[in-house]
């Protein structure tokens, strides 16, 4: 099982220091992650669950935020705060979260969700969210639900895509 | 409550992508406060120098001046607390 979010930000690298990121993440969620940083990548992993999210910092292809949302694509879910102030994408954040076929989906997508949002907390942008097939702004994303519901919609769609036989 | 006329200590926690922490940087601009602004994605251990202070709400702006701490304040509480030491201590 294999989840993935892509973050279009305007943030240029990483956060200067990894415990900053493990502090964000940790304060949203009840996971204890170590982060660590080598160039490009970036690995969040928690040992008590035995999960590990990848993130790899890429530069951003130009129009991706607009050919992600021309019809028929993803719907932009963000208010018009987010979308008035937002400042230009300069890099292209692929976020990947590998687990066992047994794992709990729940659980799984919970941890990517949380690892997600203290990255997309510190670097800020859109989310591309394959799943919903949405484009989030923060406002929406942290202000419609809470990361547990987030989680739960996203597992719900992996059961489904699973069921159909597709990826999940 | 009221305070000698000194100018309180402020540190402003920031993101530089946030456009609330952009809008209460020029609201102390224009106040003519001093302060001093902490980058929670540049400056190593400020994301929880900040959770210590604000009871562990993971938000910016959160803005500390002398002893109050205010997270994510509209300019009328930020100012009500600048009021507080315009006032001379009796």
């Amino acid at each position: 099982m294999e989840l993935e979010y892509r973050l279009l930000t305007p943030g240029e690298r990483w956060p200067d220091d990894a415990a900053s990121l493990a502090a964000a993440i940790r304060s949203q969620g009840p996971f204890q992650p170590v982060v660590e940083m080598a160039g490009p990548e970036l690995w969040a992993h928690d040992a008590a669950v035995g999960l590990t999210s990848h993130a790899r910092l890429a530069p951003y292809p130009a129009q991706s935020y607009e050919s992600l949302i021309a019809p028929p694509g993803y719907a932009p879910r963000m208010t018009d705060r987010d979308r008035d102030t937002a400042l230009p994408f300069q890099r292209a954040v692929e976020i990947r979260t590998s687990a066992a076929p047994d794992s709990d989906p729940t659980t799984v997508a919970l941890f990517h969700a949380t690892v997600t949002d203290g990255l997309w907390w510190l670097l800020g942008g859109f989310l591309a969210d394959p799943y919903r097939r949405t484009v989030w702004g923060w406002r929406r994303w942290r202000g419609d639900q809470p990361l547990a519901t987030h989680a739960a919609e996203t597992a719900q769609h992996l059961a489904a895509a699973r069921r159909e036989g597709g990826p999940a | 409550m009221s305070h000698s006329n000194d100018a309180p200590d402020v540190l402003l926690y920031t993101l530089p992508y946030c456009p609330d922490c952009r809008d209460l940087r020029r609201l102390l601009t224009e106040r003519h406060v001093t302060f001093t602004e902490v980058d929670l994605a540049r400056t190593p251990g400020a994301v929880e120098s900040m959770l210590k202070i604000n009871g562990g709400r993971r938000s910016a702006p959160t803005v500390r001046i002398g002893a109050q701490v205010l997270v994510d304040p509209g300019a009328a509480e930020v100012d009500a607390v600048l009021q507080t030491y315009q006032t001379p201590a009796r």
